[in-house]
């Protein structure tokens, strides 16, 4: 007689604790790509941010530099594009501006004017440097400038 | 005959539990896709934004930098630019800034090719200077330059 | 039979978790990269802008310069007996083009902007400032224009009349 060999049965593992596994990998996984993707989102986000921020000084900039060059005097540069403007210590003007480069009593830039002047016989050619300050960081800095002749006194008006 | 039972409500726990995981885990990733596709359609119209605003302009700065003289036409929407014998017109009209080149006196504001798709532009003087608004939907940008 | 037990199957198979995490994950990362690239590309262009912006202003400050120094030449030239020879001596060194008008000379100059564009001036420097209320000169020029065109243009003779 045959003995039967007793079958030892080994019961299968749980399909559901394969599944646990997985998806614990599977989690941990994609938490981690997550993050990194996270990541990158925000660093485009910053880039975007601080390139409209560039592009709205640079034609902040430019509408200062077409106003001196036009009126030679850095207050009344002030005035036409800003309409107020602070006086410094050392002379120089400073507006607070918002994201955008617009007049501002809380913006987030300050916008430092300070002037200089080249002076000649025949008149000043003088010097405005822009600078844009955000967050104590220097995001642009421009120069511009205007030359002011001098009247000729025996030509007519001084 | 218990123990079967009790390790059968086990595996049903277990199943339930895995499949709820699931759920959770398939809910979260398309909340985050959602989330991802959104943030890029914002970097993605707030580029496009920008860069037409700007864009438009810097072409209007220097395409009257470098005119012999011009003019503003259409009530501050448009500026007839001279150089060279030909007029450059470009003017803002339906939704659009439009440019054309005649070698003629005419400055009419139409006939033109569409540049920029823009909202709307003002042309305006101020103490010797011209100041420049572009609008994009609700951005609008500005600057001024000297007259000539 | 003994030891025979049913096999209780789950209600998700095995991978298809798996499956779903790549896919998620690369949508991720394509989105991700799409926006970098979109952000990247704004902020070259923001650079070519502001530095398109330095060049044009540095170039019109060296202008302003010329200008400067020619004003100083007409000053001096004008408390000179011989305007036209004194001006033409005394702005030699600016390198602009010098035509005579009625009322003076007309003085062209071009300062380079950039590789392709440069800054083009012309002034009218009078010979009697006192007949223009004072002012010794007056721009009729100052444009951009591509760095092919030169300065030299037919020389506009005066032929003695008005």
């Amino acid at each position: 007689m045959r003995k039967l060999r007793a079958i030892k049965t080994v019961q299968p593992k749980k399909p559901s604790n394969l599944f646990l596994v997985e998806m614990i990998i599977a989690i941990l996984f994609f938490s981690i790509s997550g993050a990194v993707i996270l990541n990158v989102f925000a660093a485009a986000d910053g880039k975007m941010r601080r390139s409209e921020t560039g592009d709205s000084a640079v034609l902040c900039a430019q509408s200062c530099a077409e106003a001196y060059s036009l009126k030679g005097s850095a207050d009344e540069m002030a005035e036409i594009i800003f309409g107020n403007f602070e006086v410094l210590e050392n002379g120089s003007l400073s507006i607070s501006l918002d994201e955008r480069c617009m007049p501002s009593s809380e913006g987030a830039i300050t916008l430092i004017i300070s002037e200089s002047g080249e002076d000649s016989a025949a008149g000043t050619l003088k010097t405005a440097e822009l600078v844009f300050i955000k967050n104590s960081e220097e995001i642009g800095r421009f120069v511009c400038s205007a030359y002011v002749p001098r009247i000729s006194e025996r030509g007519g008006e001084a | 005959m218990d123990s079967r039972r009790g390790s059968g409500k086990a595996d049903i726990v277990g199943t339930v539990g895995s499949m709820l995981l699931f759920l959770v885990f398939t809910v979260c990733m398309l909340a985050i896709i959602a989330a991802a596709a959104s943030t890029y359609s914002e970097i993605s119209s707030g580029f496009d934004r920008s860069f037409t605003g700007s864009a438009s302009l810097r072409y209007l700065t220097n395409k009257m930098r470098g005119a012999e003289s011009y003019e503003i036409i259409e009530d501050g929407t448009g500026i007839a630019a001279v150089n060279g014998g030909i007029t450059c017109v470009i003017y803002y009209s339906d939704g659009g800034l439009y440019e054309k080149n005649v070698s003629s006196e005419d400055k009419a504001a139409s006939g033109g090719d569409k540049i920029f798709d823009i909202d709307g532009l003002k042309i305006a003087e101020k103490d010797g200077l011209y100041e420049i608004s572009v609008s994009c939907g609700e951005d609008s940008s500005s600057v001024f330059i000297g007259g000539r | 039979m003994r030891g025979y037990t049913k096999k209780f199957r789950s209600g998700i198979g095995i991978g298809y978790v798996s499956v779903m995490m790549i896919f998620a994950v690369i949508c991720l990362t394509i989105l991700a990269v799409l926006a970098f690239q979109a952000a990247s590309s704004d902020e070259k262009l923001s650079e070519k802008n502001t530095d398109f912006t330095h060049e044009y202003y540095a170039a019109d400050t060296e202008a302003k310069r010329i200008l400067m120094d020619l004003d100083n030449a007409a000053l001096s030239a004008s408390e000179s007996p011989f305007f036209e020879d004194s001006f033409t001596e005394l702005s030699a060194a600016s390198g602009a083009m010098l035509t005579r008008t009625a009322e003076g000379f007309r003085a062209e100059y071009s300062v380079e902007l950039n590789e392709r564009l440069s800054l083009f001036v012309g002034a009218v420097f009078y010979k009697v400032p006192s007949a223009h209320e004072g002012e010794r000169f007056k721009i009729v020029e100052w444009r951009t224009a591509s760095a092919a065109e030169s300065v030299d243009k037919p020389l506009n003779v005066w032929d003695g009349e008005g």
